[in-house]
């Protein structure tokens, strides 16, 4: 506890950081429990209220609460986006950094083949994937790590072949370290960083992008909240503002944490920018 | 200086070329080192020097099998290193070792100073674990460096630590040969004589043998036994320092040797300038590789490239003017 008081001093966006990602985890993990009305419940007579009253965040179309929706709502959002987004940072940088090292023929092929996922317009690969392999949320899931990853592809791939041009490569060479050593032992610390940031910058993007592909029917199904759902069922109500008002700042939020976080971590691993925790 | 006859490591006809844009429909080939033969013997310092962009540093690596050559034969202990399956590579870079030029690209700044002298005794599974520990302190006594900077960074060094940091992991593997490719090159002046007594030292204390490869006569001078000068991927001459000094060959040996700055004017030789520029190295033509640039040109050097001749015992040049 100390310690976290401490990166207050010194890291202070880290900080903030980790409060406003917690804050938002624990609300998803006891969603059902914060949640001070039944988000599913429908009474059109309150319909479009303004925030005040019982209902502190408004209602929406159907008289549902807004305050409880987000936090429902939080559940799948942040869920989806962060799984989607750590799998696909992992499995693109594992790619990325391959084709990078290797270099060559292999670099060549690897990479068309990313680019050649890329080149597809992303909502349709993701509607496609997920319509042939049936509606349902793990589907939709790995249909948007299918459409996200070539991007942490590419970008490993042109961090690692600027690191393997130094000389301390050469020099874990000279010293006989097996590629696999030099990869883990010298590269990776040096390019994390980057996809780091990319990565935390994605998570409010993906969790958008699955409320598209839910709107479409992909995903959750119309009843259940979720952020991105409420956001474009507020724009048809142009004039109740709220309605998609709290779901997007809960997508902010989020978004702004996580980038915090990376941009916290990413000084913590390098020592140029280090600063002292003691 | 110690220099025994016994032969460390053989360079027999060793060519490095490469293609130099593969992808287009013209591949040029770039000869970074060209049919280059000599040899080093245990415990001496064998100093080349060359212009930028001579071969220097390729020879030098390739010499570690950093990278294969297109052709010919490096022997270390009579052993052909380029034939040896990947267990005994491991083993041969126990033995060798190279120093880099720029200390601050050399080191991993993701790595303290521990972990980087650390790192080669945990790829050879060297000692155990306390003991690699007390080592890395003996490592750093040795190097002249104190157990303060064990757990700094490269970036909070200055150069002449990093390079220390630097020779202090080559020498953690307990090699017989270091290549220094252009060690002190990056470092002020007063820091390169540190490291070069550094390096003198070293070598009295283990028996290392050095290849010193620079582009500043002085330095190579100082810590020389033999000098090699290379120019465009060819050894044009070698000798022993004070062959080399006072009786050179070679055209090009003779205007590097004028270039050098005397304190005493009337020391200072007359400088030869060379006119002309380097040729092209992807498309060098036939002959001499020197002729464009040669003031004593003559017919001859048209011809066939010279060979090295020996001038004197142990002086050899490639020059069609030297003395038989």
């Amino acid at each position: 506890m100390k310690k976290f008081l401490n990166l207050f001093r010194t890291n202070l966006f880290l900080a903030m950081g980790i409060i406003i990602c917690a804050v938002w985890i624990i609300t998803a993990v006891f969603a059902n429990q914060l949640a001070p009305q039944d988000p599913l419940a429908q009474d059109i007579s309150i319909r479009l209220q303004a925030p005040g009253g019982d209902h502190w965040f408004g209602t929406d179309s159907l008289g549902r609460d807004v305050f409880s929706r987000v936090i429902a709502g939080a559940k799948i959002s942040i869920f989806a986006g962060l799984i989607t987004v750590v799998s696909a940072a992992v499995i693109g940088s594992i790619y990325g950094g391959i084709a990078g090292y290797a270099g060559g023929i292999i670099d060549d092929v690897m990479m068309r083949f990313a680019e050649m996922v890329l080149a597809f317009p992303a909502l349709i690969l993701a509607m496609t994937i997920g319509a042939v392999l049936g509606s349902s949320l793990y589907n939709t899931l790995f249909a948007l790590v299918i459409v996200a990853w070539p991007t942490y592809a590419r970008i490993m791939r042109s961090v690692v072949i600027s690191i393997k041009e130094n000389d301390y490569i050469e020099s874990s060479r000279a010293i006989g370290s097996s590629n696999m050593r030099i990869l883990i032992h010298q590269i990776l610390p040096n390019a994390i960083g980057s996809v780091l940031i990319l990565a935390t910058l994605d998570i409010g993007n993906q969790i958008l992008f699955f409320s598209t592909l839910s709107f479409l029917g992909l995903g959750t199904p119309p009843p259940d909240p979720e952020w991105g759902s409420m956001i474009s069922a507020g724009m048809k109500n142009f004039n109740s503002w709220w309605i998609s008002t709290f779901p997007g700042l809960g997508i902010l939020t989020m978004a702004v944490g996580a980038n915090f976080i990376g941009d916290g971590v990413r000084d913590i691993l390098d020592p140029k920018l280090r600063k002292n925790f003691n | 200086m110690r220099m025994t006859e016994k032969n460390l490591v053989k360079i027999d006809n060793l060519s490095m070329h490469y293609k130099v844009d593969a992808r287009g429909l013209k591949k040029k080939v770039l000869k970074a080192v060209d049919r280059v033969s000599f040899d080093i013997f245990e415990g001496e310092t064998v100093g080349l020097v060359g212009e930028s962009g001579c071969g220097k540093s390729s020879l030098g690596r390739t010499i570690l099998n950093l990278q294969k050559p297109t052709s010919g034969k490096v022997h270390f202990k009579g052993v052909d290193i380029f034939e040896l399956p990947g267990n005994e590579i491991k083993m041969l870079r126990k033995k060798m070792q190279i120093v880099f030029q720029d200390p601050s690209a050399s080191l991993n700044p993701r790595k303290t100073v521990e972990s980087i002298i650390l790192e080669p005794m945990i790829v050879h599974k060297m000692y155990s674990r306390d003991k690699r520990l007390e080592k890395i302190s003996e490592l750093l006594g040795v190097v002249g460096l104190s157990d303060y900077y064990r757990q700094r960074y490269p970036h909070e060094l200055s150069g002449g630590q990093k390079q220390r940091v630097g020779i202090a992991r080559a020498l953690s593997l307990e090699p017989e040969f270091i290549v220094c490719d252009e060690a002190v090159s990056a470092l002020d002046v007063s820091i390169q004589a540190q490291i070069l007594n550094l390096l003198q030292d070293l070598q009295e204390r283990f028996r290392l043998t050095y290849l010193f490869i620079s582009h500043n006569l002085n330095v190579v001078y100082q810590v020389s036994d033999r000098v090699a000068v290379m120019y465009l991927g060819k050894i044009v001459e070698i000798a022993t320092y004070s062959q080399l000094y006072k009786n050179p060959q070679h055209p090009y040996t003779k205007a590097l040797l004028s270039a050098i700055p005397h304190i005493h004017s009337e020391k200072q030789v007359e400088r030869i300038k060379l006119e002309g520029d380097i040729p092209n190295p992807m498309d060098i033509p036939e002959g001499c590789k020197f002729r464009a640039r040669c003031p004593k040109k003559f017919d001859a050097c048209d011809g066939l490239e010279p060979e090295l001749k020996e001038v004197e015992s142990g002086h050899f040049a490639a020059c069609y003017l030297t003395p038989n």
